[in-house]
């Protein structure tokens, strides 16, 4: 391998891959990846098929098993991280990635909604968080062009002009259907009461959500037919992953180098970063050096590597505002059946509640429709368990069915504000590659907590609406954990002063001119959103940023 | 044996066109996991449900007739309504639902093709996740049938 590269960038997953594919074109490109390529994808989905635990992680685990657990994923709460419940840890935080060639989007959902013009502006405009740098307006040509490099399905119609966000150009391939079990939710909330004030007494109509999965064959990937385990892997790849544009990358003549764990990014003394060291699988020590280096590793690796490289910190920040969307979900067995389980696990979503005056005192959120029955919580396999305890024959397989065909959940995702004291640092226990682990704390505050009453009251009525009985509702409250929605976000934020913030509005570290961070980690706040769409979006400008910082190095 | 275990499945689980193929892989993964009590269910499920005439290989005679009843209710009396039979049963039928064997401490998955043909999905007329075997679309529409 090449020593000297123009740019290195440590991490292939999505905001890395698609910086490198565009940069590739001009640029001497090399692409460290902790994990590995890994098997063809027709053999995860084998591993996963045949798992005893269909976990998240289930799908990817290396075969045969390497002795050494090199750049361990998180599959758990505390199979990696290190989270000591205690004062300073009043929550758990849930969220994990995947760390291989193609990165967290291997297991994603592909979700895809734009971030709204007043969740860039929520301190001016609500008194909490941080505003960014950029708008909405800055980034929208951005977010025009990570529509069509992921490949996102939507409706074009129904989301121009969102709380303002104005569309300047449509989706590049039209809406994923929404399921038989969106329409009747639609039809039943045609007539739900609508007696909120603090929402508008706007009715709940249903929006098709943005998704980064094929509805027609695209970008040479085939068309979703609903295998319905977009979570953990679409076993035919018409969700888009990181992998399309780390194969785009490398042909483009970028390098990959994968099972590269990058351990320092090294500087010089006038501050200039030089290049990385990195150890292979093997714990063999490589040194690389660049012009310049992109920091890609996610919210939780890139603040780690700063601060295991003691760089880019100058302002306290890196670590900190770590973020999640909070996830809860309302269950209940509707009047009419509802035949879940079939098509995406999720395609309708209702975004009347992410913008309004109500967001001074509670938190925006975004509410998904479910196709996926009764969810984890009360899945088919569960239904069965319950009913095996009396039935057997026919009468299981009618209770099963009965019951199953109508389950349904929704769920909500919720913003948070960025804390200071939420926080990834340096443990004093290392991996098996005798880097320090993540350690951890985590909380939500009030501002969060006071929404979920309110999302409970809109989840009742929602449910109710579809006929189900009162005894068959499961509604979250204060005292059911948060889901994780695996929007890991904060850490290194972006601002204008380099006293409160990581980054610029380009992305480049205040600190270090030649080193810039992608990925959420540089959100100031969370909206409410799903994360990866805004990355892109982000990464494609950062890519334009580079390309001319270093042909203005050349001159 | 094989032939008598595909019955008790037929019962045990509503579906009455099981996979004679799947039901050889699981007879033996039975007959592994817990083989003598799996021995005499099925013999108990011979005489006692389908009547002594299988067992023997005579047919029913005047002397010796099919025990009366339909078969899900002899079942339930002389195999559900015993404890450690039950237990078996439920593991069956589990079994037959979920690709998956859950027996005292004994956990096996069964390969793939299985997993494709397990009931549970077939009962609520969705389809596994990760094999839809559909269109784009399919979704929108209530199953067929
Ligand atoms: C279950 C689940 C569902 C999700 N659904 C959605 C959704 O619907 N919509 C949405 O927008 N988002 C969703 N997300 C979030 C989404 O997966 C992430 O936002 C996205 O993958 C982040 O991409 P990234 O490139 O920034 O980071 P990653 O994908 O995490 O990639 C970072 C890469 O860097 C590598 N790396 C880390 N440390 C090092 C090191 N020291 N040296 C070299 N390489 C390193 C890692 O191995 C990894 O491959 C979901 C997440 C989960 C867990
Ligand atoms: S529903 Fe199935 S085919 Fe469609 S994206 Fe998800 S896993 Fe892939």
């Amino acid at each position: 391998m090449d020593k000297n590269y123009d740019v290195i960038i440590i991490g292939a997953g999505v905001a890395g891959a698609l910086i490198a594919d565009k940069l590739a074109k001009k640029w001497k490109v090399l692409l460290l990846e902790a994990g590995e390529k890994g098997r063809e994808r027709v053999e995860l989905v084998g591993s996963y098929l045949t798992a005893t635990a269909q976990t998240l992680g289930s799908p990817y685990k290396p075969v045969p098993a390497p002795a050494k657990n090199m750049a361990p994923s998180p599959d758990g709460t505390n199979d990696y991280y290190d989270q000591p419940p205690g004062t300073e840890n009043p929550m758990v935080f849930k969220s994990t990635y995947e760390r291989r060639v193609g990165g967290s989007t291997w297991h994603w959902l592909g979700n895809c909604p734009r971030l709204l013009p007043s969740d860039f502006k929520s301190n001016t405009l609500y008194g909490f968080g941080k505003d960014w740098p950029i708008t909405y307006d800055d980034l929208e040509p951005w977010y025009c062009q990570a529509e069509k490099e992921l490949g996102v399905a939507g409706d074009h119609e129904q989301l121009n002009g969102l709380f303002g966000a104005h569309r300047s150009q449509a989706f590049p391939m039209n809406r994923i259907w929404p399921s038989y079990s969106d329409l009747k939710v639609a039809e039943a909330l045609q007539g739900a009461a609508q007696q909120w004030s603090d929402f508008n007494n706007e009715p709940m109509v249903l929006f098709c959500t943005p998704q980064a999965r094929n509805s027609v064959p695209y970008d040479g990937r085939p068309v979703c037919t609903g295998n319905s385990s977009c979570v953990p892997i679409c076993p035919v790849g018409a969700k888009y992953d990181g992998s399309v544009h780390v194969n785009k990358a490398v042909a483009n003549k970028a390098t990959l180098s994968e099972k590269s764990i990058v351990t320092r990014i090294t500087a010089a003394k006038d501050g200039s970063i030089t290049g990385v060291t990195f150890i292979d699988w093997d714990g063999r020590e490589h040194s690389v050096s660049a012009k310049l280096v992109v920091l890609a590793a996610n919210a939780i690796e890139s603040p780690k590597l700063l601060l295991l490289s003691g760089l880019a910190n100058r302002s306290d920040q890196v670590g900190r505002n770590l973020m999640d969307h909070p996830q809860g979900e309302g269950l209940c067995v509707s009047r009419e059946p509802l035949f879940p389980f079939r098509g995406p696990p999720t395609t309708s979503g209702i975004d009347k509640f992410r913008d309004g005056a109500f967001r001074k005192d509670f938190c925006a959120f975004r509410m998904s429709m479910g196709n996926d029955g009764g969810g984890r919580t009360q899945s088919p396999a569960n239904v069965l368990n319950q009913l095996l305890k009396t039935d057997f024959g026919a009468s299981l397989r009618t209770k099963l069915r009965e019951k199953v065909i109508r389950q349904f959940r929704i769920s909500f995702l919720a913003e948070m504000k960025p804390l200071p004291s939420n926080r990834v640092t340096l443990s004093s226990q290392v991996d098996d590659a005798m880097i320090p682990r993540p350690k951890l704390s985590f909380n939500v505050d009030d501002y969060t907590m006071k929404g979920f009453d309110r999302i409970a009251d809109v989840m009742r009525s929602i449910l109710l609406a579809l006929g189900s009985k009162p005894e068959d509702l499961v509604l979250p409250n204060h005292s059911t954990p948060f889901l994780a929605a695996g929007h890991i976000m904060g850490t290194c934020r972006m601002g204008t002063d380099p006293n409160d913030s990581v980054v610029d509005a380009e992305c480049r570290s205040h600190d270090h001119k030649n080193l810039f961070i992608a990925g959420s980690s540089v959100f100031p706040t969370g909206g409410t959103a799903n994360p990866t769409l805004t990355i892109a979006a982000i990464s494609l400008r950062m890519a334009q940023s580079i390309d001319n910082q270093l042909k203005m190095s050349q001159t | 044996m094989e032939d008598l275990f595909l019955k008790l499945s037929a019962i045990l689980t509503g579906f009455d066109d099981l996979d004679p193929k799947l039901g050889s892989l699981y007879y033996k993964e039975l007959m592994k996991a817990s083989g003598p009590p799996f021995t005499a269910l099925l013999q108990t499920f011979s005489s006692k449900v389908l009547g002594h005439a299988a067992s023997t290989g005579h047919p029913a005679s005047a002397d010796q007739p099919a025990p009366a009843g339909n078969p899900e209710d002899l079942l339930r009396e002389n195999i559900w309504n015993v404890m450690d039979f039950q237990i078996l049963s439920q593991a069956i039928i589990n079994l037959w639902y979920t690709a998956t064997l859950k027996l005292g401490n004994v956990t096996w998955v069964a390969p793939p093709e299985a997993y494709f043909d397990s009931l549970l999905w077939r009962a609520i007329e969705a389809h596994p996740p990760a094999v839809s075997g559909g269109y784009f679309g399919y979704w929108r529409y209530p199953p067929e049938n």
